[in-house]
């Protein structure tokens, strides 16, 4: 079993260029660019990549299930599990995988 | 008198807009209709002459449609910039009661599109009120400046007079602005030419964007030459290498351009400057293609006068404004014997104007809006001593004087209050006092000379790009990680570097221990992996004759015919496969092949011949990594534009086996960014012919099955990968 969790500012996507976004996110992530979501998504990619260190950001993608929770997507079938959460300025996340 | 009629809505297309990666046209025919139509949904929701209507909106086609209809209705738009808080927008709507108000325009089209066209339009004289256009004043309460059909009119027609020509134009500034709207919308407009409307202002964009585009003129500030002049400079290629011949006038206005920056420019392009204010619709004085001096911002228009008093410019015409919205007070402050005054000092020298400095320490940024310093010192004031607003690299600089306090949390508190376009960029604090005159005011210009001798200063262009984004100083061979870069710093200098240099690097260049001599190295590596040198490919009839001849020689191809234009995927068995597809596809293509095919990346004669070969046998350009994701997608994005298709083979290589591999997920991303139709196709048969160890072919028999046409919604670019393979592996 493997851990990695990650914090960030929220504010750092306030102001941050398309560019770095698009090299960070899928489309999919995109649709909502609120920076409080953005870093919430980050947070748990960081945490994938901590597990996995020679991944990409757009190894994963992290997609909110129908009862709400965000799960992993990766390419091929992935068992873990992801938490987010956030507290005025920061947002957190935790990854375990099997 | 109204300034629509301008527009003849005659010649073909009106507007280029770039949505995503790909451009959309807008004819001059659509324009009206669709200008027609907005007329009706005003008249339907009770907008009629007189009333006001507010705009907050980035620059698009809708913008112009609306305000067009608008203007044609009587109705009296207020454009707002699309930065402006929401707290300075109740302000003012409390202060114009707009009848409706747009910050999002993605709709208007739906909305609008099976409506009637209007047919009866108010009559409107010179004297009625077109805009009420907002600038920022040192009270921290914008004046809005009330502008009459004639007033623009005026302005149209005589800048009409020194350029009749039809060109191609990029929009860099913001509509809000009366610099864009005069010279980069309805000048053009008038003349019938095409104007572009970019998505992003990154130079990288906007470099490519007049290359590929064939555009003729820009009108921008000088904080955007001063950019695009680095851009070019850094990417050390030629101006008319990376713009293209075609690009050959640029208008520059809105604030002092330095001697240095205009000497550059001057020799490159027919470079012409103006000078003006909002309050003077907004040209006052121009140079003009075969009037024009150095230095100088030109003459005056046609019946505009200009006096200079006690060295200020004062403006008299058609084209200066009636009064401030509302403020008869300030209006009664900037008239002298119906003279305006600008607050701008200058002198005339033979007719044309110089200016001399200005006697506001007005900062213009990239966006061409104006920051006063005074409105930004005192939100700082209440927190520290003293302190100085300056610009610095076009970005708003905050040196501050202080005995207690710290000093990044006061940014960060005063930067929640300012406007976007106010927000302090950078700071630093000064030691004692400021330097003053005797009447006690701060000498802005000597605190300026000495922060720029003092801060982060770097020989190396790229020391001072990391410098800004690390903010710390930069040493040669101290790891970036060490010097606080983290994974998200990581991508945010990865993307500077994209804009400055052009150089697209990958994420694992920026190791742990990269120091910035060793991403220095990377740079140059990089920099000759480019488009520069790569027009649209040209099908070379000998090579298509030979290839095709050789195709139908050995295979029958049996398949269905059809016409087609998108991205059509493929397995690759062969390397007759792009000659096989053609000759049941109907199409103009191009073929993405992967970059070291080029010799972009190992120079040497082999890879030359290779890259002759297939570059002519099979129009094929470089997608991928080796010569950049990014710039590979603006390519295909503009090669589909032109009409092309591309075929696209996701495996990367030929078969080894016969059976179909896994694809690549660069299809994924070229499928989800493209906005375009995806046309799956297998060929079997091929894998006898010819295959990958086979150097001459045998004959056999070929079939080519095509799937049917799909989209692409928003997903992620290992699904679209997936989702493309599967339909391709079950036909």
């Amino acid at each position: 079993m493997k851990i990695g969790a990650d914090i960030v500012h929220i504010s750092r996507f306030q102001n941050i260029d398309d560019f770095s976004l698009k090299k960070i996110f899928h489309p999919s992530e995109l649709e909502n660019k609120d920076p409080l979501h953005l870093a919430g998504v980050f947070a748990a990619k960081e945490c994938c990549r901590k597990i996995f260190p020679n991944s990409n950001w757009l190894d994963f993608e992290i997609k909110k299930q129908r009862n709400g929770k965000p799960a992993i997507h990766t390419k091929n079938d992935f068992k873990g599990d992801l938490s987010i959460s956030h507290d005025n300025e920061y947002a957190i996340a935790v990854v375990i995988v099997e | 008198m109204n300034i629509v009629d301008l527009i003849s809505f005659r010649g073909g297309i009106a507007f280029l807009e770039r949505k995503g990666y790909r451009t959309y046209p807008t004819t001059y025919k659509e324009l009206k209709q669709r200008m027609l139509k907005t007329e009706t949904y005003l008249i339907k929701n009770k907008v009629k002459k007189g009333d006001r209507v507010l705009i907050q909106a980035t620059n698009c086609v809708d913008y112009v449609v609306l305000m067009l209809a608008c203007l044609r209705l009587g109705v009296v738009v207020v454009p707002l910039d699309f930065h402006t808080s929401k707290q300075l927008r109740k302000k003012i709507i409390k202060e114009t009661e707009p009848k409706l108000v747009f910050t999002n325009l993605d709709s208007l089209e739906k909305l609008t599109k099976d409506l009637k066209q209007n047919k009866s339009v108010p009559a409107i004289s010179k004297d009625d009120v077109a805009e009420i256009i907002y600038t920022s004043g040192t009270t921290g309460v914008p004046k809005g400046v009330v502008l009459t059909h004639g007033n623009i009119c005026s302005n149209v027609e005589s800048l009409k007079k020194g350029f009749r020509l039809k060109l191609r134009h990029i929009s860099v500034l913001p509509l809000s602005h009366m610099m864009e709207q005069c010279s980069g919308l309805f000048l053009p407009l008038s003349n019938n030419s095409l104007i572009l409307y970019p998505n992003s202002l990154r130079y990288s964009d906007i470099i490519d964007l007049i290359k590929y585009k064939k555009i003729n003129v820009m009108t921008a500030v000088p904080g955007i030459l001063e950019g695009l002049k680095k851009a070019v400079e850094l990417r050390e290629k030629p101006l008319h290498k990376l713009l293209g011949w075609q690009f050959m006038v640029v208008g520059v206005g809105g604030a002092s351009l330095p001697k240095e920056l205009e000497d550059w420019w001057r020799k490159r392009v027919l470079l012409l400057q103006g000078y003006g204010l909002t309050e003077t619709s907004p040209l006052i004085t121009t140079n003009l293609p075969f009037k024009k001096r150095k230095y100088s911002t030109g003459k005056p228009l046609k019946n505009v006068k200009i006096r200079i008093k006690d060295d200020e410019i004062q403006v008299k015409g058609p084209n200066v404004m009636r009064e401030y919205y509302k403020k008869p007070e300030k209006t009664k402050e900037v008239f002298e014997d119906g003279w305006f005054k600008t607050g701008d000092l200058g002198e005339i020298k033979k007719g044309f104007l110089y200016l001399r400095g200005r006697t506001k320490d007005i900062i213009v940024t990239r966006a061409g809006l104006n920051v006063y310093p005074q409105d930004v010192e005192d939100e700082l004031n209440r927190y520290v001593k003293e302190s100085c607003v300056i610009e610095k690299n076009n970005n708003i600089h905050a040196v501050l004087s202080m005995e207690k306090g710290d000093p990044k949390k006061i940014i960060e508190e005063v930067n929640k209050r300012l406007e976007q376009y106010q927000k302090i960029a950078s700071w630093n604090v000064w030691g004692g006092e400021f330097p003053k005159t005797p009447t006690g005011k701060i000498k802005r210009y000597e605190v300026k000379k000495k922060v720029k001798h003092t801060l982060f200063k770097h020989k190396s262009p790229l020391d001072t790009l990391l410098a800004s984004s690390l903010k710390t100083h930069i040493k040669k061979n101290v790891p970036l990680t060490s010097l606080g870069m983290d994974s998200l710093k990581r991508m945010e200098i990865l993307a500077l570097i994209e804009e400055k240099y052009g150089v697209e690097l990958n994420e694992k260049v920026l190791g742990e221990k990269t120091t910035p001599k060793e991403l220095e190295n990377w740079i140059k590596k990089r920099k000759n992996v480019s488009y520069y040198d790569f027009g649209l490919p040209k099908l070379n009839l000998i090579g298509k004759t030979l290839a095709s001849l050789i195709t139908h020689i050995f295979c029958r191809i049996d398949g269905n015919k059809t016409a087609f234009q998108g991205i059509i995927v493929a397995n690759h068995t062969s390397a007759l496969d792009v000659h096989v597809l053609t000759s049941c596809i109907k199409t103009k293509y191009a073929v993405a092949a992967i970059p070291h095919l080029f010799g972009m990346v190992i120079k040497n004669t082999y890879y030359k011949i290779i890259s002759f070969l297939i570059k002519h046998f099979f129009n094929a350009y470089p997608f991928g990594y080796g010569v950049g994701f990014e710039s590979s997608l603006r390519f295909t994005a503009h090669l589909l534009d032109e009409g092309f298709s591309i075929i696209i083979f996701p495996e990367g290589e030929r078969t080894r086996d016969g059976k179909i591999q896994s694809f690549k997920e660069g299809i994924g991303l070229l499928a989800v960014n493209m906005d375009a139709e995806i046309l799956p196709v297998k060929t079997e048969g091929l894998f006898r012919v010819l295959p990958y160890y086979r150097r001459f072919p045998r004959f056999g028999k070929v079939r080519v099955k095509i799937g049917k046409p799909f989209r692409l919604g928003k997903i992620s670019y290992f699904k679209a990968a997936k989702l493309i393979e599967k339909k391709v592996k079950s036909l």
